[in-house]
């Protein structure tokens, strides 16, 4: 019985090809989105989380010398002292950075370096290996050493023990730095002491760009999931479709005694049997897509980092598991309600080839209800929400329930149009349109996502690079930048640089803490550098003199956020007390920042003294000073930074980081595009009973093609004018809500019409490409085909 | 002459090779007249209703409508006749699903320009429809929708009326009402009508009957 009841299902995809078409690629290209962003994803974490372990590097405090490389004795004498300190030898082998560490002395974190079988760990202790992954070991050069791959590595780096690396390096007796253990005997003396040449370096709080990746990460997480619920939507259309077509079948099966619960059964295993072929094909597909988008990504974590990260691949066992569970997962989703009104449809119920669409204009009601439902939430969470969780729940809700009421809206003004037709062409043509909305309504709500995404992710690519491009001015305003190695040789380059430049800007900090949030104090010179580029967010009137009076200090936006600081409030800095008169935005600074004046500054902290200049110069003389500076004060090139070199690499890191946006705008927009070219042509079939009649009153199949193109570019329109201001939203809520979440600061929102222009002109292009074919289809259908119509032989 | 059919030619390419549905047929009829079509099923007489309302292209042969050979025309010539000269009744209504019962009614006249509100006023009076005009099809029943398609036929004033069992899927007693009444409207609009029917009694109240068999007329009555 099973085998006769699968067969008879499974007849209907034989003899409807372009269905099981539509629904297998629908299912294939929402896997492979996701798949490909989330391999994406991983890959590039991977790669910087193994770089980031590996190597310990910002987490821990470190040891120089100021003189070059730290003789080992000098760190025999510190372990003697009580110094909880592990050496790191370091250098370049072929090309390729070689670090050797010291697995007995390293802090935990460190040398984390895969399989933690104890195996690594004794041969890094008893015999030189080299640890690099495959690829890495296969371009260094001969060597002596034994070579051991390992996939959990970064790219272009090998490991190895310290007496290993220093062999290979030619540092015989050498160390290049040493890690410093978070937790030191509190008996030990002090480094000055022990290595008066040495300097503690305290760990990073953080890369400043590093937590726009993070917003980078973020977004593509959120592209994958948007791609995946536009396919999803084609999907829901096309198992609907299938499943109103074989409802005369299933009648006559259940009328001949074939079980209900069978027959969902059934239903439910040929579904899991196309979805996981499906997910298959998608999984493979957003391989190639993920392939195809990481030299970009990989490109970027390396102009971030500074860091090689895996420009390929490795196919991962786990991509498979989750996209084959995300395509079946997605089809429960998307047949649910289908298989629901199966098992509630009575034995008797009438096969209605356009039950379909009829179905969704009977829900219409509970489909407004919910998407208002919808609506009133994503208001109340981005009102009373807080938290990145809610700032989610607030863009699924705005999506979903702006997808919901579009049908809605959409009939709305469609059925006044046809109130207010002047021809009945025209009143055919609209009242045409609304009764082919239940059948396109799922595909145009997939256009209204994706585009909604395209505007969305567009404002805030582009408001996060003009505030990225202004933020630039702000803080690196000064022509060039000087880091002198010490206080005396600071005093005498500020003397020097004085009779040669516009101004020299001192740069001097401290850290404190802050209302208990770990803060830098900045000391500046009254100037106006300051005054032109660092924008207030808010602020008292004139706030800058007053801050230049020693009145008052101006903090960062997340220190206001995360201690709840108001313009007016006070702070304290080293026990004195400040009225907060200014809020800047700082974008990318994960930790708090105050200004204060250069005088209260060195009254503050009387210890520090600037070792960095901001050099306000003409730009023309920039390189001139530089080579001045190497020959008179023997600086190298880490001591002085030219801003316009520095300007143009941060913004092309920046353009290329969204390079890869940019082309999954494009790939939604294309998946969009086919859910409504499938569409139009599921319903050119079912479209021919209603345009016979019209072609019988006098209008040529030509022209009824014409108006089906019309009648997409129309939809494409409507869809895309309602798809600009939940968009405009979706841009906001991400800079205003999300942003704000995850990272403390808030971008400001900016509106690129000329963007929205063209991304509109590509949603019509997209439609009429979609509908070029449906129509052409149309118009070419042969009188006979249509008179069948009026012979009652359909 | 309103129509002017002669030698007629029409075959269809099948499983079995071509098959010849109409051969040589020839016939005429004049305004204000009307004629039945009567035949087996297979016989032709639907695809000749189809060619004569430029819904359809012979093979050979000529079909001229008001002096005019709609059988060389094209695609937008063909359904510039359908628009201005026939209006035709099909058995399954085929009305627009989309519009209401007055859009449906008054669609052909306002397609061809020749809109009159008054007389689609009277027409939906005397089709009992009135009651009817904000309502869309799906919303009728079989009889109503048959009256609506009658309606919209007649509301274009057309010269020459096409009605394919126009009564096929109504009981008796509607058919007899709704094929009173087109007759009457017929005559009153000064109009021809061409019927097609399996019926010997609705063909028996036509002026002149055709009997179609095998793609040949065979015999014509008076």
């Amino acid at each position: 019985m099973t085998n006769v009841g699968l067969l008879v299902l499974l007849s209907h995809w034989r003899r409807n090809p372009m269905q099981l078409f539509t629904l297998v690629v629908g299912l294939s290209l929402a896997t492979a989105l996701w798949s490909g962003v989330q391999a994406v994803n991983t890959e590039a974490r991977a790669s910087y989380d193994a770089a980031a372990e590996t190597l310990g590097e910002g987490m821990f405090a470190q040891i120089i010398a100021r003189t070059g490389t730290i003789p080992q004795e000098d760190f025999i004498a510190l372990r003697r002292a009580g110094w909880l300190v592990s050496p790191v030898v370091e250098g370049r082998l072929d090309g390729i950075r070689l670090i050797g560490t010291d697995v007995l002395t390293s802090p935990g974190g460190l040398t984390h370096v895969g399989p933690s079988d104890g195996k690594l760990t004794v041969d890094m202790i008893t015999s030189g290996i080299l640890f690099a992954t495959q690829e890495t070991l296969e371009r260094l050069g001969e060597v002596d050493v034994r070579k051991f791959p390992l996939s959990d590595l970064p790219p272009a780096v090998i490991l190895t023990d310290v007496g290993t690396a220093q062999i290979l390096l030619g540092l015989d007796g050498q160390i290049s730095r040493l890690i410093v253990a978070p937790q030191q005997p509190i008996t030990q003396p002090p480094l000055e002491v022990i290595a008066p040449n040495f300097e503690l370096i305290p760990p990073q709080s953080g890369s400043d760009v590093g937590r726009l990746t993070d917003s980078f990460h973020l977004n593509l997480t959120a592209f994958g999931l948007l791609s995946f619920v536009v396919g999803i939507f084609i999907v829901h259309g096309t198992i609907g479709l299938a499943l109103e077509q074989r409802r005369p079948v299933m009648r006559t099966l259940r009328a001949l005694g074939f079980p209900l619960v069978n027959l969902i059964a059934l239903i439910a295993f040929e579904l899991v049997g196309i979805s996981v072929l499906a997910g298959m094909i998608g999984v493979g597909l957003g391989y190639f897509i993920a392939a195809a988008l990481l030299p970009d990504v990989a490109a970027t974590i390396s102009g971030l980092y500074g860091q090689s990260i895996s420009g390929t691949l490795q196919f991962r066992p786990e991509w498979w598991v989750s996209g084959l569970l995300i395509a079946v997962g997605g089809t429960a989703l998307a047949a649910a309600a289908s298989l629901w009104n199966l098992a509630r449809m009575p034995l008797l119920a009438s096969a209605r080839p356009h039950a379909w669409a009829m179905q969704a204009r009977r829900s219409r009601l509970i489909q407004t209800v919910f998407a208002m439902f919808l609506l009133v939430a994503a208001c109340l969470l981005g009102w009373l929400g807080s938290g990145l969780a809610a700032g989610f729940a607030m863009l699924a809700a705005l999506l979903i329930g702006a997808a919901l009421a579009l049908p809605v809206i959409l009939d709305g003004l469609l059925a006044a149009a046809v109130r207010h037709a002047k021809s009945i062409i025209e009143e055919w043509f609209w009242a045409d349109t609304r009764q082919q909305l239940p059948g396109l309504s799922l595909a145009l709500m997939a256009l209204l996502i994706a585009m909604a995404a395209n505007v969305g992710v567009s404002t805030m690519v582009s408001s996060f690079r003009l505030t990225f491009t202004g933020f630039l001015d702000q803080r690196l305003a000064s022509e060039f930048y000087v880091y002198a190695d010490d206080a005396q040789q600071a005093a005498s380059l500020r003397a020097y640089l004085e009779l040669r430049v516009d101004k020299v800007l001192p740069i001097q900090s401290a850290n404190q803490d802050i209302r208990g949030l770990p803060s830098e104090i900045y000391g500046p010179i009254a100037h106006a550098t300051y005054r032109d580029n660092w924008l207030f967010l808010d602020a008292v009137p004139d706030a800058w003199p007053l801050i230049e009076a020693g009145q008052a200090a101006a903090i960062n936006e997340q220190l206001a956020r995360r201690a709840g600081i108001a313009i007016g409030d006070e702070i304290t800095i080293a026990g004195q007390p400040f009225k907060v008169f200014g809020i800047y935005g700082d974008y990318g600074n994960p930790i708090g920042q105050v200004i204060i004046t250069e005088a209260k500054f060195a009254a503050l902290f009387p210890d520090i003294f600037p070792l960095r200049f901001g050099v306000r110069m003409d730009p023309s003389r920039v390189t001139a000073l530089s080579l001045d500076l190497r020959k008179d004060f023997g600086l190298n090139e880490v001591n002085m930074i030219n801003q316009a070199g520095i300007k143009a690499f941060s913004l092309a890191v920046f353009d290329r980081t969204f390079t890869v946006t940019g082309a999954l705008n494009i790939l939604t927009l294309a998946v969009a595009g086919f859910a409504i070219l499938m569409s139009l042509l599921t319903l050119t079939t079912m479209r021919i009973p209603q345009l016979a009649p019209v072609w019988a009153q006098g209008i040529t199949r030509a022209r009824l093609g014409r108006l089906e193109i019309v009648r997409a570019v129309l939809l494409a329109l409507l869809t895309t004018a309602l798809a600009l201001p939940l968009g405009i939203s979706l841009g906001w809520t991400l800079l205003a809500v999300v942003n704000v979440e995850a990272f403390g600061w808030r971008l400001p929102l900016f509106l690129f019409p000329l963007d929205y222009a063209r991304l509109a002109a590509f949603a019509v292009a997209a439609a009429v490409i979609a509908a070029l074919w449906p129509a052409t289809k149309l118009a070419r259908t042969q009188p006979a085909d249509l008179l069948k119509v009026f012979a009652n032989e359909r | 002459m309103l129509l002017s059919v002669s030698d007629l030619h029409k075959s269809y390419a099948g499983p079995d090779g071509h098959l010849s549905v109409l051969r040589g047929v020839k016939m005429r009829l004049a305004r204000g007249e009307t004629l039945a079509l009567t035949g087996e099923s297979g016989s032709g007489k639907s695809t000749l209703l189809h060619i004569i309302g430029g819904l359809d292209q012979p093979d050979s042969g000529i079909v001229a409508v008001d002096g005019v050979d709609i059988g060389a025309m094209d695609d937008a010539g063909r359904a510039g006749i359908r628009r201005d000269k026939v209006g035709v009744v099909f058995q399954q209504f085929n009305l627009i699903p989309s519009l209401t019962v007055a859009s449906n009614i008054g669609f052909h006249a306002r397609l061809s320009g020749r809109l009159d509100q008054n007389w689609i006023k009277e027409l939906a009076d005397r089709l009992g429809l009135f009651a009817q005009l904000g309502k869309y099809p799906e919303q009728l029943s079989g009889g109503q929708q048959q009256r609506v398609a009658i309606a919209r036929t007649l509301a274009s004033k057309p010269a020459l009326i096409l009605a394919d069992e126009p009564t096929g899927n109504l009981d008796e007693e509607t058919a007899d009402k709704v094929m009173e009444l087109m007759m009457t409207l017929a005559i009153e609009t000064d109009c021809a009508l061409l019927l097609v029917t399996h019926s010997h009694r609705l063909a028996g109240r036509m002026g002149r009957r055709l009997h179609l068999r095998a793609g040949q007329i065979e015999c014509a009555e008076k």
